[in-house]
């Protein structure tokens, strides 16, 4: 475990990101630097440094409105879509710098699977649903294509459910279908990252309980950072936690440390309750 | 703790099981001093009402334990709040044992039947003196999450076990010196090692406290002068 603090610039003076993460071993899969964030003239985000483990679980936390779900869209270049919008600093996936001059989005996004808060299956089969990068890809190659659904229909738990009806609609599928649904067609390009903004807030407690493991069978296999307002769910699913707090990363270090003794009086006091 | 928590109810059930806490240790407390003075003065009457006041100690451990189970499954309290909750609970088994241990000083005053001799009495007092500081002392600690506090009592049991040390060897010394001694110094010597036991107990609401308030334990081994498990009659 390392045990470093890293420096987290802010308007006018700076403050420390109380930092304690829990390593996979793996090394890093994204690693956000300086990350600052503006839509128009009010700032966001507020110098964010973050080394995502790879093969690791990392929860983004926070009381409404702190930035994690602002920082889990400007991973996948999502923001760039709204006006007015200025970054500086960098976010590295692998090698590269997805803000840097000359990158491809879309090619980006393929590298990124995104899971939103409510289930959004296409108004189409399952089996389509699930193939459906591959063909925006122009794959075409039946085998292929088989073979990728029933690997992620299996990779999120759902083949046993799904394979005697991969024809009929998704919307057809329960709440809680729909999402894991969602998980198959987002690791059916076999992305390098997952992300995930609050996936269970639509979900009743039973398909809650289904996607956390299956993000526990993900993680190893791909790197997961999820938002949630379930400190619980962060407590039970993540390696690391990142508690955010206007727009500033407060402390970013193991879950079971911050879940039980945190090094920041700001993280005791939101994930106890006392303000938030 | 800097703030409330936005559920005030919350506070409340903590608040709660605070005070069944305090409460078992003013309770301890009173009955282990109570049980040595009846062990003293020879007073059977009172140490067999004190066989049943350990009934009510007994009774708020369980109450403790129902709380805390009740407040993780309802709360899921994490960080301090967790600390605390367990803190609680193994605050509350300590004191219970506190309790029992002031129930087997009363059932020695029970079979001692009358006063022991006069000469005895000092050594048992000064033990007494000590643990009960000791007690009391650490339930303000608990009380005002006091982890500096806590730390110096953790230390301070050296002084018990040195002090029960050497009330062990006068109480040898008078039974090697008239054999006829050797009743009522054993029930003595058990006394003054049920005193010593709690001593025990407090140094681990002691580690209890610190542990509630910094979520650390005291690194280093703590200090230890009881030799009597060593001691031969030479």
């Amino acid at each position: 475990m390392s045990n470093s603090t890293a420096r987290s610039l802010g308007d006018a003076a700076f403050q420390r990101t109380v930092c304690h993460v829990k390593e996979s071993g793996l090394g890093t899969a994204l690693d956000i630097r300086g990350f600052n964030l503006w839509y128009g003239e009010t700032q966001a985000l507020h110098g964010i440094d973050m080394a995502v483990q790879r093969g690791g679980v990392a929860a983004l936390i926070g009381p409404s409105g702190c930035g994690k779900s602002t920082l889990l869209r400007s991973i996948n270049r999502m923001n760039d879509l709204i006006d007015d919008l200025r970054v500086s600093g960098s976010i590295v996936v692998g090698e590269q710098d997805i803000y840097g001059p000359g990158t491809d989005v879309i090619a980006l996004r393929k590298r990124m699977g995104m899971v939103f808060q409510k289930p959004n299956p296409f108004a189409m089969s399952i089996y389509d649903n699930v193939v459906y990068p591959l063909r925006v890809d122009g794959i075409s190659n039946r085998r292929i294509l088989d073979e990728t659904c029933e690997r992620a229909l299996k990779s999120a738990a759902l083949w046993n459910e799904a394979k005697d009806r991969l024809q009929q609609s998704a919307l057809s599928l329960s709440g809680g279908k729909q999402q894991r649904l969602c998980i198959a067609r987002a690791i059916a390009a076999d992305p390098e990252v997952l992300l995930m903004d609050e996936p269970c807030s639509a979900l009743d407690p039973i398909a809650t309980a289904r996607i956390e493991e299956l993000i526990s069978e993900l993680k190893g296999s791909y790197t997961i950072v999820i938002v949630t307002h379930n400190m619980q769910q962060a407590a039970r699913v993540s390696d690391n936690t990142a508690f955010m707090y206007l727009g500033r990363l407060i402390e970013y270090g193991a879950t079971d440390e911050v879940f039980t003794k945190p090094r920041s009086g700001r993280t005791e006091d939101y994930i106890t309750g006392r303000f938030g | 703790m800097t703030q409330q928590h936005t559920v005030s109810e919350f506070d409340a059930e903590l608040g709660d099981i605070r005070g069944a806490v305090l409460e078992m240790g003013r309770l301890a407390s009173a009955q282990a001093v109570a049980a040595v003075k009846a062990l003293l003065g020879g007073d059977t009457s009172r140490a067999r009402e004190l066989l049943d006041e350990d009934r009510r100690i007994d009774a708020l451990q369980h109450e403790v334990e129902d709380k805390v189970f009740r407040i993780i499954a309802k709360r899921q309290p994490v960080a301090q709040d967790l600390r605390l909750v367990i803190g609680a609970m193994r605050t509350a088994n300590d004191l219970e044992r506190v309790g029992d241990l002031g129930k087997n000083i009363a059932k020695r005053a029970l079979a001692l039947e009358s006063p022991p001799h006069r000469r005895l009495v000092p050594g048992i007092n000064r033990l007494r003196e000590l643990i009960m500081l000791q007690l009391d002392s650490v339930m303000n600690a608990y009380a005002s999450e006091d982890a500096d506090a806590a730390e110096h009592i953790w230390r301070a049991d050296v002084q018990i076990d040195s002090t029960y040390t050497s009330l062990f060897r006068e109480l040898l010394t008078y039974m090697m010196e008239d054999p006829r001694n050797i009743g009522a110094c054993t029930h003595l010597l058990f006394c003054a090692k049920n005193m010593e036991r709690i001593g025990d107990h407090v140094t681990n609401v002691a580690e209890t406290v610190i542990y509630m308030v910094t979520g650390g334990l005291p690194q280093e081994e703590r200090p230890k002068t009881d030799q009597t498990s060593m001691m031969s009659i030479e």
